[in-house]
C-alpha cells in the first residue's frame, strides 16, 4: 500500500519549493494513509493495488495537487487593478507630454525645421518609453503592491471633478484601440526608417521608390489624424456621432492615396536575402490594384456599419 | 455543464468560500489533524476536497489564527491545528457577524413580496 502513496507524495513534493516540501508531503502522506484505513475499515479488508490507484486517481495530477499548496501571485491584485490602470494612464498621458516637449526643444533647435520629420520619431519613442513605463509600473505594483492602501491614494477626491453625462453610442473594445494605437505607430516608424525595413539576418526588404518621398508627408498626416482617433477611442471608449464621422472621413484619404500608387510603376518591391543570392519581387500595379479593392469593399462594409451607428445614436 | 448550472455552482462556491473560514475556526475549538477536520466536517454535511482545505489551513496559520505542531497520534505523525489567540477572537467576530447577516437576510426575505 505505502509503495503506491509513497511514489504519489514523492511526485507531488517534486512540484513544491523546498521550504514547504517535507512539510506538505508528510501531511499529504498522513492525510493519504487515514483516508485507506478509513476505507479499509469500511469493507473489512485491506485495500488492493486498484483501490488505492482509484483513490490517488480521485486526488487528481501530483501538479494539480501541489499547485493547490502553493499561494497563485499575481502581477497586479484584483483589488488594485483600477488603480493600476488609472496611474497606467496618467503615466502614459506624462510620457506623451514629456516627449512632446522634447521633440518641440528640438525643432526650436534646428535650423531648417521638419514637423513631419519629427512626428514618426515622437510616435515611436513615446510608444518605446510608454513600454517601459508599463514595465516598471507593473513590477512596482508586483513587489509594494500589497502596501499600496487604495482609500489613502484618493483621498484628495472630489465629486467636482466627475465628468458630464453625455449621449453615449455603443462601447468601443479597448483592446482593439490599444492594438489599433500599436499597429499605427509602429507602420509609422517603419515607413519613415525610425525601424528597419529589413527582417532578421536574411533579411526582407521592402524597396520603395522614388515618388513615395513626395507622398510620405502626406501618408504621415493621414497616419497621425489615425493614431488621434485610436487615442481618442481609447481614452473615451464610446461612439459617438463626430467620432463615427471622423472615422468614416479617415477613408477617403487613404482611397485617394492608394489610388495615387496605383498610377505609378513599380511603386514597390520586396527583396529576400542579401548579396548575390538577393532575389527582388516587384508588386505589380494589378497587386496594388487588388489591394486598393479590398481595401475599398472593407471601407464600404465599415461605412454602411457605422451609418447605421449613427442613426441608432439619435 | 450548461451556462446556468455553471453559474449556480460559481455562486455557491463563492458562498461555501467564506463560511468555510468560520466552520474551520469553529470546528478548531476542538484541535484537529486535517484528515479528522475533514471527516468532522463532512459528517455534519459539509463536504470539503484536500485541495481547499490544507491549503485554507495553512493560509490561516500563516495569518496566525491557527498553530499547528506535529504529534505522534496512534503510530502515525499527524500536524495537529489548534486555533491561537487571534483565531479565538476572530471566530467570535465571525460568529457575532454572521448572526447580524442572518438576521439582515431574514429581515430582507421576510419584507421581499
Amino acid at each position: 500500500m505505502n509503495n503506491w502513496l509513497e511514489r504519489y507524495t514523492y511526485a507531488v513534493k517534486s512540484y513544491l519549493p523546498a521550504q514547504v516540501r517535507g512539510d506538505v508531503a508528510d501531511e499529504l502522506l498522513s492525510d493519504l494513509q487515514d483516508e485507506c484505513d478509513y476505507r479499509a475499515e469500511t469493507l473489512n479488508r485491506d485495500l488492493t493495488d486498484d483501490e488505492i490507484k482509484a483513490l490517488l486517481k480521485e486526488r487528481g495530477h501530483p501538479m494539480l495537487v501541489a499547485a493547490d499548496f502553493q499561494p497563485r501571485p499575481t502581477l497586479v491584485s484584483h483589488s488594485l487593478f483600477p488603480v493600476y490602470l488609472q496611474l497606467l494612464r496618467w503615466l502614459v498621458m506624462a510620457i506623451a507630454l514629456v516627449q512632446i516637449c522634447l521633440a518641440g526643444l528640438s525643432l526650436i533647435q534646428q535650423q531648417d525645421p521638419r514637423v513631419w520629420q519629427i512626428l514618426p520619431q515622437l510616435f515611436w519613442s513615446t510608444l518605446n518609453a510608454s513600454l517601459y513605463g508599463f514595465a516598471w509600473l507593473t513590477l512596482i505594483f508586483y513587489l509594494f503592491g500589497e502596501s499600496i492602501n487604495r482609500t489613502e491614494l484618493f483621498k484628495h477626491w472630489k465629486p467636482d471633478t466627475l465628468p458630464k453625462v453625455s449621449a453615449e453610442g455603443e462601447y468601443i473594445s479597448r483592446t482593439g484601440s490599444a492594438i489599433e494605437v500599436v499597429v499605427l505607430v509602429y507602420f509609422t516608424a517603419w515607413l519613415n526608417r525610425i525601424i528597419p525595413r529589413s527582417l532578421g539576418e536574411n533579411p526582407i526588404a521592402f524597396v520603395f521608390s522614388e515618388q513615395w518621398i513626395g507622398l510620405l508627408p502626406w501618408i504621415n498626416a493621414l497616419l497621425l489624424a489615425s493614431l488621434l482617433m485610436a487615442v481618442a477611442k481609447l481614452i473615451f471608449p464610446y461612439w459617438t456621432r463626430r467620432k463615427l464621422i471622423g472615422d468614416m472621413a479617415l477613408h477617403l484619404p487613404t482611397l485617394i492615396i492608394l489610388a495615387v500608387i496605383y498610377q505609378w510603376d513599380s511603386a514597390l518591391s520586396v527583396v529576400i536575402g542579401t548579396g548575390e543570392h538577393a532575389r527582388e519581387f516587384a508588386f505589380s500595379s494589378t497587386w496594388i490594384g487588388i489591394g486598393l479593392a479590398g481595401y475599398a469593399i472593407v471601407a464600404l462594409i465599415d461605412v454602411i456599419t457605422k451609418a447605421r451607428q449613427y442613426r441608432a445614436i439619435g | 455543464m450548461n451556462d446556468d448550472a455553471e453559474r449556480l455552482n460559481k455562486l455557491t462556491m463563492e458562498l461555501r468560500r467564506g463560511l468555510l473560514v468560520m466552520a474551520v475556526l469553529e470546528a478548531l475549538v476542538k484541535p484537529h489533524y486535517g484528515y479528522s477536520l475533514r471527516r468532522f466536517l463532512q459528517d455534519r454535511e459539509l463536504e470539503v476536497d484536500e485541495g481547499t482545505l490544507y491549503p485554507l489551513l495553512r493560509r490561516l496559520e500563516s495569518q496566525q489564527l491557527l498553530a499547528s505542531e506535529w504529534e505522534v497520534q496512534e503510530g502515525r505523525k499527524r500536524r495537529v491545528y489548534r486555533l491561537s489567540e487571534a483565531g479565538e477572537t476572530a471566530r467570535a467576530a465571525m460568529q457575532t457577524e454572521w448572526q447580524r447577516l442572518n438576521r439582515a437576510l431574514t429581515q430582507i426575505t421576510e419584507n421581499t413580496p
